[in-house]
């Protein structure tokens, strides 16, 4: 949702390591990131800050597990985006939300998914709510790279509802 | 034998000679032990004295490093040679590396010499804005101040507010000189939205 964007982030951790010098955050343990809809899980978030005061974070997964986020789309009332994946990296001032290794991107109307991709790499700009899906981790498409599945459901239009 | 004199003098000079010389060997006797007493202080319990409305500059030769202490009342404790303080506070001095700090609490003690200064209750500290780190507003119940080496610890809850922050955990570690920072439990961060 674009009103996240001017809301403070809350952040709760088992512990946390300030490098003042790289100006640098680490938060550890039970992660969550909270910034108006958005919410993020991860083991580890790596928050660091450029000179305008943008901020990036990297959430990494416990081993075995996998970083979430869910976030509400303004595309309708109760219309939320939902992704996890080993890696998450969020870029605070274009507002991209990077999937990376076993990566899921899932739209939903209220608890029901409308559509989902999957994929080594799914990128997310939460503001204009395009994804893109690549096959490997780095970011491109190469052949032989992992596979794409995505489940588009049928839009039932407005009327029938 | 007739009752001679002499030995009545005798009789009545003797216990006189006696007492005096009894005496004499108490009084050494006195003064000896009173001398041996004086080096004995550490066994004292009661302070041996105490200053009130005190500033007091540590030196240190280490790190050339110089802070303040001033206080209500401070009051040496002979035993471990320490010093207990009131209404402490506590302040780097032009010191160009780190950027200038206060500390006050309610209570304090400085142990060797002031290498380690015990805050307590109500500690406060305050770090006005310098380079690149805005201010910063530190509360708690306990801190462990080890000034020469520019670090402060508690294993107590902390409550920091900086012009863009608020950070609340249990027990933190700060040194100053590195720039590191951590808390080590129950860590809850507000961060406000970069201004755009």
């Amino acid at each position: 949702e674009k009103a996240d964007s001017d809301k403070p982030t809350n952040v709760e951790a088992d512990q946390m390591a300030y490098d003042d010098v790289h100006q640098v955050n680490t938060f550890t343990g039970n992660v969550v990131l909270t910034r108006g809809t958005l919410i993020m899980r991860a083991a580890k978030l790596v928050v660091t800050q450029d000179p305008a005061g943008y901020q990036y974070a990297t959430l990494t997964a416990a081993p075995g597990a996998l970083a979430t986020f869910r976030q509400k789309r303004d595309g309708g009332p109760n219309q939320w985006v939902e992704g996890e994946a080993v890696r998450i990296e969020y870029d605070g001032k274009a507002e991209l939300v990077k999937l990376f290794t076993r990566a899921k991107l899932r739209r939903l109307e209220g608890t029901k998914p409308t559509d989902e991709v999957e994929g080594e790499f799914i990128s997310y700009d939460s503001r204009a709510e395009f994804f893109s899906v690549n096959n490997t981790a780095t970011g491109e498409s190469k052949p032989g790279g992992g596979r794409i599945k995505a489940v588009i459901q049928p839009r039932n239009d407005a009327k029938g509802k | 034998m007739r009752f001679r004199p002499r030995r009545l003098r005798a009789l009545l000079i003797f216990p006189p000679l006696l007492a005096l010389a009894l005496g004499s060997f108490w009084l050494l006797e006195v003064t000896r032990r009173a001398g041996e007493e004086t080096p004995g202080v550490q066994n004292r319990t009661e302070p041996d004295f105490y200053v009130e409305k005190f500033s007091y500059v540590r030196i240190s030769n280490k790190t050339a490093t110089r802070y303040h202490v001033a206080g209500e009342r401070l009051t040496h404790q002979p035993q471990d040679d320490s010093y207990e303080v009131e209404q402490p506070v506590l302040s780097g001095l032009n010191d160009p590396q780190t950027p200038p700090f206060m500390i006050n609490a309610e209570h304090a003690r400085l142990e060797n010499q002031g290498e380690k200064v015990h805050l307590y209750r109500n500690v406060q500290m305050d770090r006005p804005a310098s380079g690149q780190s805005d201010h910063l507003h530190l509360t708690s119940d306990y801190m462990l101040v080890l000034p020469d080496e520019y670090i402060m610890r508690t294993d107590k809850p902390v409550d920091i507010t900086t012009s863009q922050a608020h950070l609340a955990g249990i027990g933190m570690y700060a040194n100053h000189a590195t720039g590191e920072f951590r808390l080590a439990g129950k860590v809850h961060g507000t961060y406000q939205a970069a201004r755009r």
